[in-house]
């Protein structure tokens, strides 16, 4: 075949594929749109496909559609399309993060080629046409919004991949994500400056986005995702699911809820994935540098006992995460009486008096039922350490040395907190974040447990190392940043914790919007008139 | 002897037969290869074929560069 006819062939199955898309698209029938695909095609490429969708795009398809025709044409398409490696079928689903991203991806091709560089093409060549200037500022303006597609992948994928030991290439990634966001922000910048630059600086800084945002294209759907599916369980994907719609997606609508099937978190529950070797490895080479840190850490303190103490006590925190009831303590001398949920002023006085009668103050801390501590009639003049406790329903409550909580009550107060509060633990992993539903910074479930590097972008690695660093020496115990973020003032502060007996607990970051606190003037006090 | 490249072999496995690729794949601008970290991870699922086209390198211009630098290319489907 000559390169003319190898090319008029190329056309004329893309003008099919557009035929057949079309036709769905138009609500014409499956039947039919099958019967010309098994006309006229033996099997098509995935990138003709693509390239057809962004063919309808361009025609003024409402990027939407394509998400319903995405579906359909994978019925139509099915076991026709080559693909350089085996396509997962779960991953086809509507929702599923693969295919979202997949389909993000698709817009934002579609976005650069049909839009973005048409658009700088005609407006170099036109001279002064400003239909074409608004036309590359609303593109670039669309663009930035890809934020959302780099963030959901940095707070959901890589702190997973960080769990499998792949941390590289995050890492790498991340920095790369940064540095096109900046290139992104740059081109905006110039087209919307007055006066505007020249046009070839212009043209540079829009065709320098194109280039490295395809190239991460290309490296999300061919590398990362190829990788992460060798290690990802269907769990995982089902964790990445839920926590992606609080970051938000570019230039698509909300997917369809994804949730991985029973039978397939059944298959991997029963099959532990067969590890790779690039996850066994990975694995290895995670866990001795794990161990590594944390004999360095432990070394790095005097009095060993402290990690195990500290231990002891998040786990026990962990079991009662949820207000239920609490297990009866297995200690027998602790015995409490969770059968009887009413305590009566006749027990109460009981065990006052049981408690005043006998028990020295040092087996008292141990032996006897917290709960009695709040009745204890002595004076309550020394700091009182923080103490888990049942109230008289048998829910756990916690005690501070200045009052009581339950846990109902303290996530509530979490809740509604004016702070986002992010903790990282005394071995600089994530242990819990407060959730609002307004977070200025991204968290999702899939960095708990995770190290806190690797939470961050590489550009403030460095910074975020040396303040844990110095938390840990001892050398400060609070560091922080305020800075302009999309279009709010952000106060994001780190402090050092201590448990009770001064050692270092970790690390608390609080995050603000102090847009409005800045801009407080005079007073409104509660006498004031409204 | 002539070295044979093989543009669909992962560059972790093409590095390890043919360690003179490297400064060839860094010409090209694929210089993650020099990161044994990335080569470990990434370097499974990269082959050249992958890479020129990341790069926007046009497959023959990589097949002239490869030869140019004294390698015998394996283009899959030529054959």
């Amino acid at each position: 075949m000559s390169q003319n006819e190898l090319e008029h062939s190329a056309v004329y199955r893309q003008k099919k594929i557009v035929e057949i898309l079309q036709l769905l698209h138009q609500g014409g029938s499956f039947d039919e749109a099958k019967a010309i695909f098994d006309q006229t095609f033996a099997s098509v490429d995935v990138s003709e496909i693509t390239s057809a969708e962004r063919a309808l795009i361009a025609t003024g398809l409402n990027p939407m559609e394509i998400q319903h025709l995405c579906n359909v044409h994978a019925a139509v398409f099915k076991g026709k399309i080559s693909d350089n490696h085996v396509v997962n079928p779960v991953q086809e689903q509507p929702g599923h993060p693969v295919q979202v991203m997949k389909l993000e991806n698709l817009i934002i091709t579609s976005l650069l080629k049909d839009e973005l560089l048409p658009c700088l093409k005609k407006w170099q060549q036109s001279g002064t046409d400003a239909q074409y200037l608004t036309r590359i500022r609303r593109a670039l303006k669309d663009l930035i919004t890809i934020d959302k597609h780099y963030a959901r992948k940095e707070n959901t994928i890589f702190p997973l991949m960080d769990k499998y030991g792949i941390t590289a290439p995050p890492k790498v990634m991340w920095g790369v994500d940064d540095k096109i966001r900046g290139l992104i922000a740059t081109a905006n910048d110039l087209v919307n400056r007055v006066p505007l630059p020249d046009k070839y600086e212009i043209e540079a800084a829009i065709e320098q986005v194109n280039t490295e945002v395809m190239e991460m294209i290309f490296k999300e759907e061919q590398i990362m995702l190829p990788m992460v599916d060798e290690v990802f369980t269907a769990a995982d994907w089902g964790l990445i699911a839920s926590e992606s719609d609080d970051i938000g997606y570019t230039l698509i609508a909300q997917p369809l809820p994804w949730r991985p099937s029973t039978a397939d978190l059944e298959k991997d529950a029963n099959t532990p994935k067969k590890v790779p070797a690039i996850a066994a490895e990975l694995n290895e080479a995670a866990k001795a540098l794990a161990e590594q840190e944390d004999l360095a850490r432990l070394n790095k303190r005097a009095g060993v006992k402290k990690g195990v103490t500290k231990s002891t006590g998040s786990e026990k925190i962990s079991t009662i995460s949820k207000p239920v009831q609490v297990e009866k303590p297995s200690q027998p001398g602790a015995s409490m009486p969770v059968e009887t949920p009413v305590i009566d002023d006749k027990i109460r006085a009981e065990k006052i008096a049981e408690f005043k009668a006998g028990m020295s103050s040092d087996s008292a801390s141990t032996g006897r039922p917290e709960w009695t501590k709040v009745f204890s009639e002595q004076p309550k003049t020394a700091y009182e350490r923080t103490k888990l406790a049942l109230d008289a329903n048998g829910l756990a409550e916690i005690h501070f040395n200045n009052g009581t909580l339950n846990l109902a009550e303290l996530t509530g107060i979490f809740k509604i907190l004016p702070l986002d509060l992010t903790f990282v633990d005394a071995n600089d992993n994530v242990a819990w974040f407060s959730d609002d539903g307004h977070r200025i910074f991204p968290r999702t479930k899939a960095v708990v447990g995770r190290a806190v590097i690797n939470c961050h972008p590489p550009k403030s690695y460095d910074k975020v190392k040396k303040i844990l660093d110095d938390f840990h020496a001892g050398s400060r115990d609070q560091a922080e940043f305020w800075i302009d973020f999309r279009g709010i003032k952000a106060y994001i502060r780190y402090f050092a914790v201590h448990d009770e007996d001064g050692e270092y607990a970790g690390c608390l970051e609080v995050s603000q919007d102090i847009t409005r606190i800045q801009q407080l003037e005079g007073e409104r006090r509660l006498d004031s008139e409204d | 002897m002539v070295q044979v490249i093989d543009l669909d072999l992962p560059v972790y496995n093409l590095v390890q037969e043919v360690p003179a690729v490297v400064p060839v794949m860094v010409g090209l601008g694929l210089d993650g290869v020099t990161s044994p970290a990335l080569l470990k991870t990434a370097g499974r699922f990269m082959t050249l074929r992958k890479g020129a086209a990341m790069k926007q390198i046009p497959l023959s211009e990589l097949i002239a560069q490869l030869e140019q630098a004294g390698f015998e290319v394996d283009d899959h489907e030529s054959e």
